[in-house]
């Protein structure tokens, strides 16, 4: 009995590790993507390209969000920046929800594994509820989208 | 005569195991036929690796920050792979049956508040999740619960005092209800796509 469930067990682990095994390239993929994104783009530079309607900035937030990727925490203070130099309010939710709900850098490997439709359609509706959430928030803060 | 189909170990195949097996690149007596790695990974692999070997060839000076903002990034991911190993071999003990049936599209409520719950708790980045989330949908776990798992992810229960200190704390509770809702509603929409 006991070794028939360490059989079930190891057969199962073996099968789990050759599926992590499988997925090497592709979190390899989204490392080397993310580590280009981080040294190429500037989240200080970010601040000055905002200035538009608050309504285009909360969707450029949201576009900023989607390519910038990382732990969440340095969203937190790249948003805090952002708030501090003017970016409306709206604008800054938006690119702190689309920073991990959409991740264009993860996008080949989510494709790559959960396959091109559903990590497409993810993305896009993330972009989209990210730039709603933006709004939202921005209405519930009393400020509107200012 | 006619020939019973057999599985890796011996026993019967029903449907849904040929089917994974055939996906998984074997045949349905459990003889590999591809490679383990799919060729689009590895062609974009290599075309990544191509980009850095340009910015070293070209002397750019950010080829060493990325190179090592990626060895940092893989020795933060490596406890998390660790911990999608026991779940990815716990799911492999609980039997697709089961699995479709609390998680599957008909799952319901019960099983978008599970999904839900488990991406907010779930720690490390997303990408770290994806070989288990696909074993899962392997075994009959819906699209909408996948999706309703990802979109959680974005309410970080560990990092929510530090969104408090940088954004108030009434901002951090109505974004993180926002997320949590909008995760089931999405979830919904993506289990009736199918």
């Amino acid at each position: 009995m006991n070794a028939i469930l360490i059989q079930k067990i190891a057969d199962a682990f073996l099968k789990a590790f050759r599926g992590l095994l499988r997925s090497i390239p592709v979190i390899l993929i989204v490392v080397l993507m993310i580590s280009l994104l981080k040294v190429y783009i500037r989240p200080e530079a970010i601040a000055g390209l905002f200035g538009f309607s608050p309504f285009t900035d909360t969707f450029l937030g949201a576009a900023f969000g989607s390519v910038l990727a990382g732990n969440s925490i340095n969203s937190y203070i790249i948003g805090s920046g952002l708030l501090s130099s003017g970016v409306p309010f709206a604008a800054v939710s938006a690119f702190l929800a689309s920073w991990v709900i959409v991740g264009v850098a993860q996008l080949p490997a989510e494709s790559a594994q959960l396959g091109t439709r559903f990590a497409v359609l993810r993305a896009v509706i993330g972009f989209f509820f990210s730039v709603f959430i933006g709004i939202l928030t921005a209405m519930v803060f009393g400020g509107g989208l200012v | 005569m006619k020939e019973i189909q057999k599985g890796p170990d011996g026993g019967k195949m029903d449907p849904g195991e040929k089917g994974r097996a055939k996906k998984d690149g074997e045949n349905i007596r459990g003889a590999k036929k591809i490679a383990l790695f799919s060729p689009f990974s590895l062609i974009l692999l290599g075309g990544l690796l191509g980009v850095y070997g340009v910015l070293y060839v070209s002397g750019a000076d950010r080829f060493e920050a990325a190179l090592r903002t990626a060895g940092s990034l893989l020795v933060q991911i490596l406890p998390v792979m660790l911990v999608v190993l026991l779940f990815m071999t716990a799911a492999n003990l609980v039997p697709g049956a089961f699995l479709k049936k609390h998680l599957g599209s008909d799952s319901g409520f019960r099983g978008r508040l599970f999904a839900v719950l488990a991406g907010t708790f779930s720690h490390g980045p997303a990408y770290a999740w994806y070989p288990f989330l696909t074993d899962l949908r392997d075994k009959g776990v819906s699209n909408g619960k996948i999706a309703a798992f990802l979109y959680a992810r974005a309410v970080k229960i560990p990092l929510l005092a530090a969104m408090a200190f940088y954004f108030g704390l009434s901002f951090t509770l109505v974004f993180s209800v926002l997320i949590v809702a909008g995760a089931f509603i999405l979830g919904k929409f993506f289990d009736m796509l199918g």
